[in-house]
Formats: structure tokens, C-alpha cells, sequence
């Protein structure tokens, strides 16, 4: 990777470049990435590795230890856990992302607002947050759940919702410590509106801290996910989900330890490969700053 | 200080009273007639749906409703389970004990494995111990609480057979598995706050000067660098108790055991919303008066915050 960019004639040496290559040359974020490209494109090209139906049931063949025919065993009523890991990633990984989407939009947006307005605003918006953040993190979850219902739908609005204080602390804070630099003063001077300041250049310059809380969030919004869904507050039966089948499988702890180990081991890994990207991300925000010279070598 | 104190007590305050308006709106927020959630689908009259509107106070204006609940809450009145008629507050009161032990001998698993850990790593920097140590760490940041449980109990309980896989109580085998199911992960935040606060203080003045004037290595890190290094840890031990009273949700349903997590997710399936309502007040209300009573010692541990 680096030969490659060395070699090219044009060097380009902008501070986000900069981020990347030394997050792509970060020995554990390679083996991360490496991983999760497996994970991810295992369960999304699920057809090419098996050509089981996740939710087939065949009662004959109930329980059977991993074999070269079941590679993880079948479950409960016959159902090849294999094709059904291989799809349950797919859920597992959707819920991940899309509950720390909700939570980032929401967040960022409120912090942007109670950052630049102050006011009564920010105090309110403040106020909600710190009411938010009083209740520890599943908790919140489960009140969600409580009032909606269960659900893999509700689940993601839960997660998301648990993380809306995080993002907009944040955000606020980042806003807060540039309102009154002389580059919003500018384009204050110069006529932009509001909302340009915030989007076009409140944001953008956020964005490196930003980044940090988004990839370990995606790995803390996975276990979550997962969580929820082995307390069964997500995925209906028969949807394959890492935590659901984890669930399921509990049953049979004693005959059939396959249909726990595998799906368990899914999230671990899953979340696992996120933590190393995300600590080479937060090393590589610390480290190289916007000025070149005062990067780290 | 005394100011300040005044001030945080007073924000704790305003939280409280927002967490309570929170946990009181839970059943108005139900999509639908919350009284239709209850009953389901079971065959209802029109009686007794008027009765459960009753019983829920749900004829009155909001205010007036929000209002009894805020009054009887701070007298320790949460109101009565829908689905048998008990009294919530003694519900949860019953299941706290199993809770607290459960947390607390976690948060022991936790300090200790944590600790030595992070030690070993900060001593030993930059070696192979060192990024051991720090690999675990990850790993433990990275593994779901019940596949943690999971694995512990297919060893502990189906392999050697040593310790039970669903266990109540508060005995030494009763609480093995379960704190060290909720104990380990949490054991990877500490050792990587102790690793850090131990490197930052091992390079400061007063470690070379007691180097310097010949004080025995052993001294050196127990008597000045651990003690110090140990401050910012303890700050933070409010913040793991709460994180692991949140935790317990998932390790009493896994090990079935008794607790005001399990009570909750229960309730959650019952659709017994004063049940729900009560226990998450309950928690959020420790939660609160743990954060509080952590920043306030925070603050009394370093004037130097305390006289900006």
C-alpha cells in the first residue's frame, strides 16, 4: 500500500490522506479490516458458500454435530446452522450500522444546533441529554423496547436512540470550541448563513473526532444489537440473527454446544475486527494533525 | 467547594425530575390505547377496559396524572404490577439484594484481574506482555457479555462440572459464573486505565527522585507510583458499578437468576408497564446518585478543579 503512493507522481499530502495511510499501515487495523472483509462477505455472498435455505426445517437430521455436510452442525429441527450463521451476519451487521446511523444523525444534528444557538435551546437540548445519558446504556434500550414493542425494527431505533447523547456531547463540544474562530467569523462577514457555517464548515472540520465515536460505536451498536436480540426483544423467530440463534441455541447448552459457539463467536469476531479499526482511527486522529509539520513520524 | 456542591446537587436534581417526566410518559408513548397493549387480544368488555383506565388514572389531564405519580414515587409508591396485583416497589425491593451482590462481585472480578493486568502491561511496557495484555484487553472490549457466560458455563458447568449453570442466591457457587461473566469484559476497560495512568505516573519527577535516592524498586511502584496511579481508577469505579447494574439485565436472564434486570425484561414480555416503569426509575435513580456522589469526590480528590 504505501509503495504504491510512494510511487506515485503526484504525492497528495492533505491531512485526511494522511489519516488513511497511517491507519492503513497500522499492523492491527489491517488484520481488522482483513476480517470483517471476510465476515461481511461471507454473510452477503451467503448463496455462493451454501446452497441451504437458513430457514429449512428437517427434523430426520435434528442436532447433528459439525460434519463436512453441516460445517456447524444443525439445530434444534434439523436447520443447517452453517447457512444460518452465514445470513444471521447479514441481520447482525445491518442492525450494527443502521442503529448508530439513527443515533449519529440525531446526535450530530442536536449538537450542531445546541452548540451554535446556546441559549435556552442548548440548555433544554443539554438538559434532554443528560436525562438520556442517567440511564445505562441497555436500560435506555429496554424502556424503548418497553413502549414500542419488541421487534428488529424497533430494536434499531433503540440502539439508535441510546446513542444520540454520545454523538451530540460531542458534536456540541466541537462546535462550541469553534464558533468563535476567525474562519466562521469570515464566512459570517462574508454573508453565509447559518446553516452554510454549520454544514459547510462546522462540520467538516468536526469530522476527525467524529470519526473515532462512529467506528467503536458501530462495534459497541452490534453488541447491543446482538444483545437485544438474545434477550429476544428483536428478531421473530425463525429470522437467523447472531444473537437470536445464540439465544435459541441456550436451550441445548448441555447436547449441542455448535448451535452457541458459532453465532457467539460471529459478533465477537465481528465486533472485534470494528475495536481494532477504531483504536487505529483514534491513534491516527491523535497523531497526525492538520498541520504537516507537526505530524509524528 | 461548597458551591459547587450546591451546584452538582442541584443538576442531579433537574435530571431526576426529567428521568421521572421520562419514565412516566413510557405508557402514554405506546403506540395505540396503551390499555389495548395490555389486554391484547384476549376477548375484553367495554367494562374492563374502563376498569384498567381506571386503575392506570388514565381519566384525568396529564398534569393532574404526572403529578400523583411524582408524589407517590417520592413517598416509594410505584404503583401495582397489571399482570398479579403487587405492589412494584416491593418487587423491586425483593429482587435489589440479588442485583447488588451480583454487581459488586463483579465489580471485585473486575478491580482485581484488571488491575494486576494493567500493571503487569505499564511495568513491562513496549514487551510481548505488555501487547498480551493489551490484545486480551481488546478482545474483552469486544465480546458479548452472554457469549462470555456461554463459554464459562460450557466449561465450568458442562465440562468439569464444578459450578452451576442456572443459580439464585448469594453463595460463593452461586455467584461464580455470573461475576465473572459480567466481571471480565469490564476487567478489559480497567486494565486499560490502570495500564495508562501507571505510565503516566512512572514518568514523573517524584518516581526518579525516589529512584534517585535509592528507594527498593518494590517500594518505588507500591508506595508511589500504584497509589497515585490508583486515583483516577477509583474516580471511575462509580461509572463501572452503574455500568454493571446495567449489565446484570443480560447475565440474570442468562443464568436465571434473580434481579431487577431479569424483573425487567420479564415485564417488558408481560407488557406490565408500572413493573417496567418502576424498575427503570429505580435504576436511573442509582445510576444518578452514583454519577453524583463520583463527581463530588472527584472534585473533593483535586482542588484544582475545584477552583476553576
Amino acid at each position: 500500500m504505501t509503495a504504491d503512493l510512494s510511487a506515485s507522481p503526484i504525492k497528495s499530502n492533505s491531512p485526511g490522506r494522511r489519516m488513511l495511510r497511517q491507519i492503513l499501515r497500522n499492523r492491527s487495523a489491517q488484520f481488522g479490516g482483513i476480517l470483517l472483509l471476510i465476515l461481511a462477505f461471507a454473510s452477503y455472498a451467503a448463496p455462493l458458500f451454501t446452497d441451504k435455505d437458513p430457514n429449512k426445517t428437517a427434523p430426520s437430521v435434528a442436532l447433528q454435530p459439525p460434519s463436512l455436510e453441516y460445517p456447524m452442525g444443525t439445530d434444534g429441527i434439523g436447520r443447517d446452522n452453517f447457512t444460518r450463521f452465514l445470513y444471521g451476519g447479514r441481520l447482525s451487521l445491518r442492525v450494527g450500522l443502521i442503529g448508530i446511523t439513527i443515533g449519529a444523525l440525531i446526535g450530530i444534528t442536536l449538537g450542531l444546533v445546541s452548540g451554535y444557538f446556546g441559549g435556552w435551546l442548548d440548555s433544554v437540548i443539554s438538559w434532554f441529554t443528560d436525562v438520556l445519558m442517567a440511564f445505562p446504556d441497555i436500560l435506555l434500550a429496554l424502556a424503548i423496547i418497553a413502549i414500542l414493542g419488541p421487534g428488529i425494527t424497533n430494536a434499531m431505533l433503540a440502539i439508535g436512540i441510546a446513542f444520540v447523547p454520545s454523538f451530540m456531547r460531542l458534536m456540541r463540544s466541537s462546535v462550541l470550541s469553534q464558533r468563535e474562530m476567525v474562519y466562521v467569523e469570515a464566512a459570517r462577514a462574508l454573508g453565509s448563513s447559518d446553516a452554510r457555517i454549520l454544514v459547510k464548515h462546522i462540520l467538516p472540520n468536526s469530522i476527525r473526532t467524529l470519526l473515532v465515536l462512529i467506528t467503536l460505536g458501530i462495534g459497541s451498536s452490534i453488541l447491543a444489537g446482538a444483545a437485544l436480540n438474545f434477550l429476544g426483544l428483536g428478531a421473530e423467530p425463525p429470522t437467523a440473527e447472531w444473537g437470536a440463534m445464540l439465544n435459541a441455541g441456550m436451550k441445548f447448552v448441555r447436547q449441542a454446544w455448535w448451535l452457541t459457539v458459532f453465532p457467539g463467536a460471529g459478533i465477537f469476531l465481528a465486533v472485534l475486527s470494528i475495536n481494532l479499526i477504531g483504536d487505529a482511527v483514534s491513534d491516527a486522529v491523535a497523531g497526525t494533525s492538520i498541520m504537516p509539520s507537526q505530524e509524528k513520524k | 467547594m461548597f458551591s459547587y456542591l450546591i451546584r452538582r446537587l442541584f443538576t442531579s436534581i433537574l435530571v431526576l425530575f426529567g428521568i421521572s417526566m421520562l419514565v412516566f410518559s413510557v405508557i402514554h408513548l405506546v403506540p395505540g390505547d396503551v390499555t389495548m397493549a395490555i389486554l391484547g387480544r384476549q376477548k375484553v368488555t367495554e367494562e374492563k377496559v374502563a376498569e384498567l383506565r381506571e386503575q392506570l388514572g388514565l381519566n384525568d389531564p396529564l398534569y393532574v396524572q404526572y403529578g400523583r405519580y411524582l408524589g407517590k414515587a417520592l413517598r416509594g409508591d410505584l404503583g401495582v404490577s397489571i399482570r398479579n396485583n403487587l405492589s412494584v416497589s416491593k418487587a423491586i425491593s425483593d429482587q435489589l439484594p440479588s442485583t447488588f451482590a451480583l454487581s459488586f462481585s463483579a465489580l471485585l472480578v473486575a478491580l482485581s484481574i484488571g488491575g494486576i493486568l494493567g500493571m503487569l502491561a505499564s511495568l513491562r511496557h513496549g514487551s510481548w506482555v505488555d501487547t498480551f495484555v493489551m490484545g486480551l484487553s481488546v478482545s474483552g472490549l469486544s465480546i458479548p457479555t452472554f457469549w462470555m457466560g456461554l463459554l464459562l458455563i460450557l466449561f465450568f458447568s458442562v465440562k468439569l462440572k464444578l459450578f452451576p449453570s442456572i443459580s439464585s442466591g448469594s453463595s460463593f457457587a452461586a455467584l461464580f459464573l455470573p461475576a465473572l461473566t459480567l466481571g471480565l469484559p469490564e476487567a478489559a476497560v480497567v486494565a486499560r486505565m490502570v495500564r495508562a495512568s501507571m505510565l503516566d505516573v512512572l514518568n514523573k519527577d517524584y518516581i526518579i527522585t525516589a529512584r534517585a535516592k535509592g528507594a527498593p524498586e518494590r517500594l518505588v511502584i507500591l508506595k508511589h507510583a500504584l497509589r497515585n496511579a490508583l486515583i483516577p481508577v477509583v474516580t471511575f469505579l462509580g461509572l463501572q458499578m452503574a455500568y454493571l447494574l446495567g449489565g446484570a439485565t443480560i447475565v440474570e436472564t442468562m443464568f436465571a437468576r434473580q434481579g431487577i434486570g431479569r424483573l425487567a425484561v420479564q415485564s417488558i414480555f408481560n407488557r406490565d408497564y408500572p413493573m417496567v416503569q418502576g424498575v427503570v426509575l429505580v435504576t436511573a435513580t442509582i445510576y444518578v446518585l452514583i454519577n453524583t456522589l463520583t463527581d463530588i469526590t472527584y472534585v473533593w480528590l483535586n482542588p484544582k478543579i475545584r477552583l476553576k
